[in-house]
């Protein structure tokens, strides 16, 4: 598998540009709950479902030229932008017509969004089936408020639904 | 919370439980409580000297959390793992970590108290308690036995735990420390569990479990260095700490703003304790944490792991040497928590003489190898093509291609590219802004040390790559993957 240009092929995908390195980590995850699966193994990390793989393969294909990394600065916080270098990639398998709609989704909430929509969704599967929201809120105390819940439970049945 | 020190069921009133002094019912005559008569306990502690449990309610408490059966466990895990092939010294664990943690959190509660307006001492008694507990959940051999389970785990739904994880379960689970714990009020256990679990810490007392000057990494780099005998890696501690203020931090997740915490920072005159103190963890990482005799022997670890897990699939676990009751085979199987406490770096090396004379053959020479110190030579491609990204990505996709050719044998190679970095300024792996060191400035605001420091900014451009190689003839095929790129 070569996971670098699967990195630039998902950019390429959303339009030649992602941006955050979080964002990344949950759509890559997000898409694989949902039966597109990119070859990328997620565990539990700080931030909820993480690959190592994706992350290495990001920075490679960056390495590569195939994709642009520019940092960005917000609230005193800088945040990753990838951005697809020259024409873009080749395409890869798996990601066609119902990955676009899936990332036309994701595109509509923001990065919190997404990170708790993933936590929760692992969390279901990983021995929290009956409480994986209230987990959920216990480990990102500081992320959540009824509002980014709610968008959280929407975007996964707008996911789940396709 | 409630206080759960029942003295008039023994006949006494309480009249100042500060100094555990009590008067009988019947008598108007104060008097030391003999059911609670403080009792001090020492430790002598090789890097902190004396570290004293005062018989405080307390203290007493957390003195009863380290006599619990889980923390004990923590003898027999070292903090540093197969460091000691290296540096024989590093044979220090993570109990005498786990205490030196402790008193670290209790002299940063200390400035604490004196930088907030209102000190909270129940928050910080918690943050003290998450200190002394926060590696219960260490597996033997931290990360090479959790990569093995994590191999092992991959394309299968339920993924392993990571030590974190083991560490909340065990707090909040039913355990001797968690009955200890119990006593300790209503809500204490719950709370000491939730902040181990929390990734942002959520107020300045949480900052002293989970920060760039935590109590964790306070004691950590100044204990490792001191027990492997590596002579850099030193920084001005009691500097460092007589200069730490409580300031708020703005944090986001991408470029969606979230809020701000409490952290500790820097006044300015610690700039250059400052950039020691990153210096020296930069040299630790790299001298020691990641020094290429003990990166590999965790590989081989890894390997021996996944190869017995492999075998436990297959219903041929017998061919390692291991039994069925074996504890590496019934945690594999089971994932429960107390067969994870039943595992220990001495439960391992005990392992490897059984799995040396067993019937598999990549258990019996991965074994062999790890008790005798035969371990896999490293190759640097990194530092071959220091400089050249892309060409080291390129090898990468060589290395690969070769190896689903079958030109290499399933444990003839090991890649290493560890992703820890000792100075993130910019990353994933931890929360943003939690990951900087922020400094004080002359006008009374702060920024990131890395902005005002040319030598914390230069640290970023080192990575690490290594392939280990089986036997000198396969280091030589690997290196020749590596030519014209």
């Amino acid at each position: 598998m070569d996971y670098p240009s699967t990195v630039a092929a998902l950019v390429s995908l959303n339009g030649g540009r992602m941006v955050g390195k979080t964002r990344l980590q949950k759509t890559v995850y997000l898409l694989k709950e949902c039966g597109i699966d990119l070859g990328f193994d997620f565990d539990y990390h700080h931030y909820g479902p993480y690959s190592e793989e994706l992350s290495i393969a990001s920075s490679d294909a960056v390495a590569l030229g195939i994709l642009n990394l520019e940092w960005h600065n917000a609230y005193g916080n800088e945040y990753a932008v990838f951005s697809v270098a020259g024409a873009g990639p080749a395409s890869v398998n798996g990601l066609g017509a119902e990955a676009a709609a899936m990332l036309k989704i994701l595109g509509q909430y923001d990065a919190t969004v997404l990170e708790l929509a993933a936590t929760a969704d692992f969390l279901e599967k990983n021995g929290y089936a009956d409480n994986a929201w209230e987990e959920t809120e216990r480990r990102k105390a500081s992320k959540v408020t009824p509002t980014r819940v709610k968008n959280s439970k929407k975007l996964l049945e707008e996911l789940r639904s396709l | 919370m409630e206080a759960t020190f029942n003295h008039s069921r023994v006949g006494f009133d309480l009249i100042d439980l500060s100094v555990h002094v009590y008067r009988a019912i019947d008598s108007a005559t104060p008097r030391i409580c003999r059911f609670c008569m403080p009792k001090r306990q020492r430790v002598r502690d090789p890097l902190h000297d004396l570290i004293e449990f005062d018989g405080s309610d307390f203290e007493s408490l957390m003195w009863e959390a380290l006599n619990a059966r889980e923390f004990q466990r923590l003898r027999r895990v070292k903090q540093l793992g197969f460091c000691e092939l290296v540096y024989p010294g590093a044979s220090h664990t993570r109990f005498a970590h786990s205490v030196g943690v402790f008193h670290t959190a209790r002299q940063l509660s200390s400035v604490v108290k004196n930088q907030v307006h209102k000190f909270d001492l129940e928050r910080a008694q918690v943050a003290m308690a998450a200190a002394l507990l926060h590696d219960l959940g260490h597996g033997p051999f931290s990360h090479s036995f959790e990569d093995a389970l994590k191999s092992l785990d991959k394309n299968k739904p339920k993924k392993h735990k990571r030590h974190e994880l083991w560490t909340s379960e065990i707090v909040d689970g039913d355990t001797e420390v968690g009955e200890v714990l119990k006593r300790g009020g209503k809500d204490f256990r719950a709370e000491v569990a939730k902040l181990l679990i929390n990734e942002v810490p959520t107020d300045i007392y949480a900052a002293i479990v989970s920060s760039q000057f935590d109590a964790d990494r306070l004691d950590y780099v100044r204990r490792d260095r001191m027990m492997t005998g590596a002579q850099h890696g030193g920084f001005d501690y009691p500097w460092l700490l007589a200069n730490l203020e409580v300031d708020r931090i703005p944090f986001s997740i991408d470029d969606d703003h979230i809020g701000e915490a409490e952290s500790l920072i820097l006044g300015e005159k610690a700039f250059q304790a400052a950039e020691s103190y990153v210096l020296g963890l930069f040299h630790m990482y790299f001298a020691v944490y990641f020094h290429k005799a003990t990166r590999s022997a965790e590989k081989l670890l890894s390997a021996i792991i996944r190869r017995i897990g492999e075998l436990c699939d297959s219903g041929e676990v017998e061919k390692s040497g291991l039994t069925d009751s074996h504890p590496i085979v019934k945690f594999i199987r089971s994932r429960s928590l107390a067969d994870y406490l039943a595992l220990d770096d001495f439960v391992i090396w005990a392992s490897l003489g059984l799995l040396t004379v067993g019937e598999d053959e990549i258990c019996s020479e991965l074994s062999s190898r790890l008790l005798n110190r035969r371990l896999y030579k490293a190759i640097d491609i990194g530092n071959k093509f220091a400089g050249r990204e892309d060409a080291r990505v390129r090898f990468k996709g060589k290395l690969q291609e070769a190896m689903s050719k079958g030109e290499f044998g399933p444990i003839d190679v090991f890649e290493d590219q560890p992703n820890r970095t000792p100075y993130k300024l910019r990353g994933y792996e931890t929360p943003e802004a939690m990951s900087k060191i922020h400094i004080r400035k002359p006008d009374g605001t702060y920024e990131d040390l890395a902005n005002r420091s040319d030598v914390v900014k230069a640290l970023q451009a080192k990575s690490m790559y290594r392939v280990y190689v089986r036997t000198d003839e396969i280091g030589e095929h690997v290196q020749k993957l590596a030519e014209g790129l």
